[in-house]
């Protein structure tokens, strides 16, 4: 017996180490990717349907813009990548991601499969923003009109001979596309200007300063729920408090990370008669573009802070 | 014929792939070695509580400035000598030491929470770091995955034996002149090694799918140990291998591919024995 | 055995220990429960240190991991659904302590674990999951386990306990016949002497700190084991030959079996 044990595992061993070196003889020919854009269409991906929107208004039809979390159910802390999305960007010319650890499994994804002439945006980079930062950048609204500066300069780059095009519809969106956004804001800023709000999570605390109003739930109230930690008792005493002698004039709450903690907050709010305003992570519904789900949400803001 | 080799391209046509099946390989082979010894010690729990202590281990890491994967590493080797030492070795996977274990897992998640209010950074980054996936495997990783599973496997083949014996028959093993306390301790530092790394690239799920399920699956098909082991790990790379494949030829994630295959591979050989045993009795 | 002594846990188990046992012989080691019978079968297998004096076995010091001892310890238990075969449990007892991968193959171990199955007469279940077999087929196994190596010393301890009376018949039996047939020098714990009594060559009887060892006549008797309690005790003989010890508080382990 201890002999055909012996050959057994041998044998196993040699067919292992067989297997091993065809499998590096074919990674050794296959070598990366070339990612080639056919037909004159630059293929684009972005981890998030929200920075998605907004490079394929810049790009037109030159472009064409695959968003990966693209539904409103899936979340892009935990998102599971299938090899689906891992084709799409080791295809792609173009892969935009947000960074800061909030998708961090796109980042893998791309240093999995090195691609020569693909380039990646990794938009926390452009502000100086690492892991444990607030990763929600695209609301603000000065991030995001550095990204469409950035984007068009990258697009015009790769695809020069659609340049004048980019540039005409960058202008374009900023003047026109996001026009209703711009207004809202400027709206709430001119009659709401230091009004006192609390929010469930940071989401919303890059917005507050741009909208003019003062944020004053604890930030470490807002990072715990972001992150799905526990929220110290002080700070949820303190949110509280702040409900109960209504010293916020709205409440605005992520309705796509709600917490038993939150829910409680959400209810207390209403019940003492504070309104309350929804926003949400990513697209709402799928199939809006970045500007009429923003306006929308901020013009909801805007009818709960008093019209 | 030509079908074939055309799918074959196809698989292997994206380095990502590439990676995917040479890392899903090695790690494959190192779970289904090392699972049919966790198996066979009863030590389930033990290994998954070795995966457990990584993420408080990754966040002390970075808290005192140094790498999250040694924070991951001393905090995985040091669990697994609590466990080794507070048990007694001669009753590995009894309860005196499930209940070392459940305390050891209970207090790693309390350190974890702490951790987690400490760290100024986002946990999840600290997660990110842990809990990777089988197709963002970059170069580097593999490689470095395939030395650590080459130095866990000669380590293991140089204990094997003595380990076989420690595990069913630790007295006479120890009277033999085996060290059982000392070799069940080492197995257990070996076990937190291998999954320390491995979790980092294949993510806790493929770990636990290929570290007990093949393993079990083995053990129900034959009592001969080292057919058993062999046997673990040929299904352990078949899992693998053809939870890639499907996966990649479908719109979903390759970990539910896996572990369904490694689950329902054990469900039906566990009651073709049942059926088996009721027929002949 | 020389001055041979051995404390534990600063109690002292028993002291001024001398006794001989020659090759070949069939000892059986007596005494009430906690007096220490498996501790001295340890210390022949050099797995408990003497606290003084001096044990010896073929003429040199004892160690662990003797390939010249086979040992039986007492009540292994395994588990139902341990899925391992009786055989291979024989086979690590050849090579179970060998470090790495075989280096050579070795065909001559196959054969010797095969003979010593067939020795015990476990041929027809050996191939087994060994968690399925029964008492005695589990011990014989285990026995054929300890032998396996060559042994030429075997020490039992209790190898008759939990197991029915034909069990203990047939596994005596065949401890009498690797004794007698291959010359091998039996060393046994027993708690009742008298399956075993009429093949003894020497009895050690440990009690009380003492060990008393020599022909089954002359020590087990009335006035030696009074000595040894240092309280009455009365060896009776029943009417089928049986021996009975009765005495007090002291646990007296000799009942007839039954």
């Amino acid at each position: 017996m201890f002999g055909r044990w012996s050959s057994r595992r041998s044998s196993a061993w040699s067919g292992l180490v067989g297997m091993a070196v065809a499998l590096l003889a074919v990674v050794g020919c296959a070598g990366g990717t070339p990612a080639t854009s056919s037909s004159g269409v630059l293929e684009v991906v972005a981890a998030e349907n929200f920075w998605g929107s907004i490079v394929s208004q810049i790009g037109g039809k030159h472009v064409h813009v695959t968003s990966i979390i693209a539904s409103p159910d899936a979340d892009p802390h935990d998102y599971e990548p299938t090899p689906n999305d891992a084709k799409t960007i080791a295809r792609a010319r173009y892969v935009v991601v947000n960074g800061a650890g909030y998708d961090p499994w796109a980042s893998k994804l791309v240093d999995s499969n090195p691609a020569s002439g693909r380039q990646t945006l990794t938009i926390a980079d452009l502000f100086g923003k690492k892991d444990g930062d607030n990763p929600h950048l695209w609301y603000s609204p000065d991030y995001v009109g550095q990204f469409i500066e950035r984007v068009t300069g990258d697009l015009k780059k790769m695809d020069s001979a659609n340049a004048a095009d980019y540039d005409q519809q960058s202008a374009q969106y900023k003047t026109q596309g996001l026009k209703g956004y711009h207004d809202a804001i400027a709206a709430i800023k001119q009659k709401y200007s230091g009004t006192p709000v609390g929010a469930s999570e940071s989401i919303f605390a890059y917005l507050s300063p741009a909208l003019g109003l003062d944020l004053i739930t604890p930030p470490a109230y807002l990072k715990a729920v972001t992150e799905g930690t526990d929220i110290s008792p002080a700070d949820k005493a303190t949110v509280q408090q702040q409900i109960a002698g209504k010293q916020i004039k709205v409440f605005v709450f992520n309705s796509q990370n709600s917490t038993p903690d939150v829910q409680q907050a959400v209810d207390q709010a209403r019940a003492k008669g504070i309104p309350v305003t929804q926003i949400t992570e990513t697209l709402t519904p799928a199939t809006a573009t970045f500007q009429d789900w923003q306006t929308k949400q901020l013009q909801d803001l805007l009818g709960a802070l008093g019209g | 014929m030509t079908s074939a080799a055309s799918l074959l391209g196809e698989l292997f046509e994206f380095h990502f792939m590439q990676n995917a099946l040479l890392t899903g390989t090695v790690v494959a082979v190192l779970a289904g070695a090392v699972g049919y010894f966790v198996v066979l010690r009863g030590q389930s729990f033990a290994a998954h509580t070795l995966s457990q202590v990584g993420f408080p281990g990754a966040a002390a890491g970075v808290l005192v400035h140094a790498s999250p994967l040694a924070g991951l590493l001393v905090f995985c080797v040091g669990a697994a000598l609590g466990i080794g030492f507070a048990g007694r070795g001669l009753d590995a996977g009894r309860r005196d030491e499930s209940a070392v274990v459940g305390t050891i897992l209970a207090f790693s998640l309390g350190l974890g929470l702490l951790f987690a209010r400490l760290y100024a950074g986002s946990v999840q980054g600290i997660y990110a770091f842990l809990f990777g996936t089988i197709l963002g495997i970059s170069d580097s990783a593999t490689a470095t995955t395939a030395a650590l599973a080459a130095v866990c496997l000669v380590v293991l083949t140089a204990i094997a034996r003595p380990l076989l014996f420690a595990s069913i028959d630790p007295d006479v093993a120890q009277a033999r002149g085996v060290p059982v306390r000392a070799l069940s301790i080492a197995f257990l530092v070996l076990v937190a090694v291998a999954v320390a790394q491995t979790v980092q690239i294949v993510g806790t799920l493929l770990i636990f799918a290929l570290l007990i399920a093949p393993a079990a699956a083995a053990q129900q098909v034959t009592s001969r140990p080292w057919v058993g082991l062999g046997l673990s790990v040929v299904l352990s790379l078949a899992f693998t291998w053809v939870g890639l494949t499907v996966a990649y030829f479908s719109i979903y994630p390759v970990g539910f591919f896996i572990t369904t295959l490694a689950f329902g591979c054990y469900l039906m050989l566990r009651l073709l024995r049942e059926a088996r045993r009721r027929v002949l009795a | 055995m020389d001055g041979a002594a051995v404390r534990l846990g600063g109690r002292t188990i028993w002291k001024d220990v001398d006794l001989t046992i020659g090759a070949g012989e069939y000892v059986a080691l007596l005494g009430p429960n906690g007096a220490g019978k498996s501790t001295l079968l340890k210390a022949v297998l050099g797995v408990q240190p003497l606290s003084a004096g001096t044990v010896t076995v073929l003429g040199r010091r004892v160690r662990r991991g003797n390939d010249a001892i086979g040992y039986l310890p007492q009540r292994r238990w395994f588990d139902p659904d341990l899925r391992v075969r009786g055989i291979d449990l024989v086979r690590l007892g050849l090579d179970g302590s060998h470090w790495g991968l075989p280096l050579r193959r070795r065909r001559d171990w196959r054969r010797r674990v095969d003979d010593v199955i067939d020795l015990v007469g476990a041929g027809a279940y050996a191939h087994r999951s060994i968690g399925e077999l029964s008492g005695g087929e589990q011990q014989r196994l285990l026995i054929a386990q300890a032998l396996v190596t060559g042994a030429s010393v075997l020490l039992l301890d209790e190898p008759l306990e939990s197991l029915d009376l034909n069990n203990q018949q047939a596994i005596s039996g065949l401890v009498r016949r690797v004794c007698r047939e291959q010359g091998v020098t039996v060393l046994l714990v027993a708690h009742d002497v008298n399956p075993v009594l009429p093949h003894l060559d020497q009895v050690v009887y440990v009690a009380r700190t003492r060990a008393l060892s020599g022909r089954p006549a002359d020590v087990i008797r009335t006035d030696t084991l009074t000595s040894l309690y240092e309280a009455p005790v009365e060896v009776l003989r029943t009417s089928d030959g049986r021996l009975l010890v009765v005495g007090q508080q002291e646990t007296m382990s000799f009942h007839p079996q039954g």
